[in-house]
């Protein structure tokens, strides 16, 4: 045997084999942190490959290790991670700047539809009032997909506002276990003007939702007396399903309570015999007609070749 | 003895005597408010009399007061604080018996030492470990200094002071490692992540909880519960030696 051929044949595989097998052990290696010290270094490490939720569990198995030389720093360390992982809740959300412009511009529409709806109301044009009705459905669509989308980003900012408010604390906290860090304490002036700052935008958006929601409702009984004033034949497509899911008032569901007795009330409908010899003598359809009943027996049913789902 | 000198010896024991008259006043005013039902104020003044002098009886009667105003976890540290002074307090042991089921609480679980170490006061222990030692260093020495032989007798003492001297030194221990028990005074009192204030909670204890403080740092003690460990302000948590 050539002594190339050796070392393709043993050499090479057997570097291969104990290369790969010490790289298994190095990662088999990598020992599970368990003093303060090694969760510490293990959250700073997450904390710098931006892994934050990772970090902030770390940085808290640090803290509960009570070491009190690593806890000033576990603290902070925990600090930023909240905070950076509250701003990345934040980056994710929609986007405020276009979400007040959203709203404003469903807000406009609505004005100026109700503005719209009570001037054909008045006029009592069929033409207008279609128009109106038209435009007041369309402008309440935008209202209610602005509403989703401004409850949507407050639900985000509720929980960025938590991961802040850990965070102040946190370095509120190590500013009282070591009075001279100052950059802690910068850094929980900074955090707490963060939160002012997103507590402002929440209260604005709050409010907006708020004057969303009254401007729907008006939109909505406006839409109603349109509705009741457009005769059928005129009335724009799917006018007679077009009610808002929101429109049911909890006050409409009030009498619908189930009755305490087991037997339940009976309905009193007055009946006439006729009326009632086509109940019993099949389904009516439209007050008179029968279902139709074939006569005949009929070829069997064709077997079916599709796949069997 | 020179004038100057009486004079202040006479003083130190008038002042003596009014400090013991303010106690009883106040031990006094405590069971005068206890009987009209007025528990707040007669329970600041028992604890105003036992601050002055900590005794068994008005620790209990101010145990009493805190329950009856609603403070378990007051009243089970005043009647362990009496039971710690003198632990053949019967009353004590009968409240706490009845106090910690009604209050959800357990007994803090104690060493085998610590447990030896209730059935005499904690400076009995001492005493007990000095007079032993004293017995069995005389039985074995004494007999050499009057240069005669040791009898049988004088060296079974010997034995038998060792012996007592062992106990009450492991008993010793067991009082100094149970001055560390303390009691939860607040209901719903946070054991924090961290000695701080705004610190995150891990648990929240039971007025009347019992737990081993473990370490200080500022105004809070870290301390062991039987299901978790953590730090808790000092004003919710009171210790059992209160000197």
């Amino acid at each position: 045997m050539k002594f190339p051929t050796i070392i393709k044949q043993f050499v090479l595989p057997l570097a291969l084999a104990l290369g790969g097998r010490a790289l298994a052990a190095d990662e088999t290696n990598a020992v599970a942190p368990a003093t303060g010290r090694d969760f510490y270094n293990a959250g700073t490490k997450l904390l710098a490959g931006k892994k934050y939720a990772d970090a902030e569990k770390m940085f808290q198995s640090a803290l509960a290790a009570q070491d009190e030389k690593v806890q000033p720093s576990a603290l902070y360390n925990l600090g930023h991670a909240r905070f950076d992982e509250g701003a990345g809740l934040l980056k994710k959300g929609p986007d405020a700047q276009k979400l007040n412009a959203q709203g404003n511009a469903a807000l406009a529409a609505g004005e100026h539809a109700i503005h719209e709806s009570e001037a054909a109301l008045q006029d009592a044009r069929i033409d207008k009032l279609v128009s109106a009705y038209l435009e007041g459905r369309g402008a309440r669509h935008d209202l209610r997909d602005a509403e989703k989308a401004v409850q949507s980003a407050m639900e985000t900012y509720g929980k960025t506002l938590l991961e802040w408010q850990r965070a102040a604390e946190d370095f509120k906290g190590v500013a009282e276990l070591h009075p001279a860090d100052t950059n802690a304490v910068w850094n929980a002036k900074i955090v707490d003007r963060s939160i002012a700052n997103l507590v402002d935008s929440v209260r604005r958006m709050q409010e907006m939702s708020g004057r969303m929601g009254r401007q729907r409702q008006d939109l909505g009984k406006l839409l109603s007396k349109l509705k009741g004033q457009i005769p059928a034949p005129d009335a724009p497509p799917g006018a007679a399903g077009d009610e808002d899911e929101d429109d049911v008032q909890p006050g409409s569901l009030a009498g619908q309570k189930e009755n305490a007795s087991h037997e339940g009330d009976q309905m009193q409908i007055p009946i006439s015999p006729e009326a009632a010899g086509q109940i019993l003598n099949g389904l009516s359809l439209d007050g008179s007609r029968r279902l139709p009943m074939s006569d005949k027996q009929g070829a069997p049913a064709k077997e079916k070749t599709g796949r069997n789902w | 003895m020179k004038p100057n000198r009486l004079i202040l010896l006479a003083s130190l024991v008038a002042l003596a005597g009014l400090g013991r008259a303010a106690t009883n006043d106040y031990f006094a005013q405590g069971i005068r408010f206890s009987s009209a039902g007025q528990f707040p104020e007669a329970a600041a003044a028992f604890g105003q009399a036992a601050q002055a002098r900590p005794a068994a009886g008005t620790l209990v009667n101010l145990g009493i007061a805190e329950w009856q105003r609603g403070r378990a976890g007051a009243a089970i540290l005043a009647w362990e604080q009496a039971r710690w002074i003198n632990p053949f307090e019967a009353r004590a042991q009968a409240n706490l018996k009845f106090a910690r089921p009604v209050a959800q609480v357990d007994e803090p679980p104690l060493k085998w030492f610590e447990t030896a170490s209730t059935w005499l006061p904690g400076d009995a222990w001492v005493w007990l470990a000095g007079a032993s030692l004293w017995l069995a260093v005389g039985a074995l020495v004494l007999p050499g200094v009057f240069r005669r032989r040791r009898a049988g007798w004088e060296s079974s003492l010997a034995s038998l002071g060792f012996g007592i001297f062992l106990v009450a030194m492991t008993a010793n221990v067991g009082v100094v490692t149970r001055a560390d028990l303390g009691v939860v005074l607040k209901k719903n009192a946070p054991l924090l992540l961290t000695p701080t204030r705004e610190s995150e909670i891990v648990s929240t204890l039971a007025a009347g909880e019992s737990a081993r403080k473990l370490r200080v740092r500022g105004n809070y003690y870290f301390i062991r519960t039987a299901l978790a460990s953590g730090w808790i302000a000092r004003d919710q948590f009171g210790l059992v030696d209160a000197r």
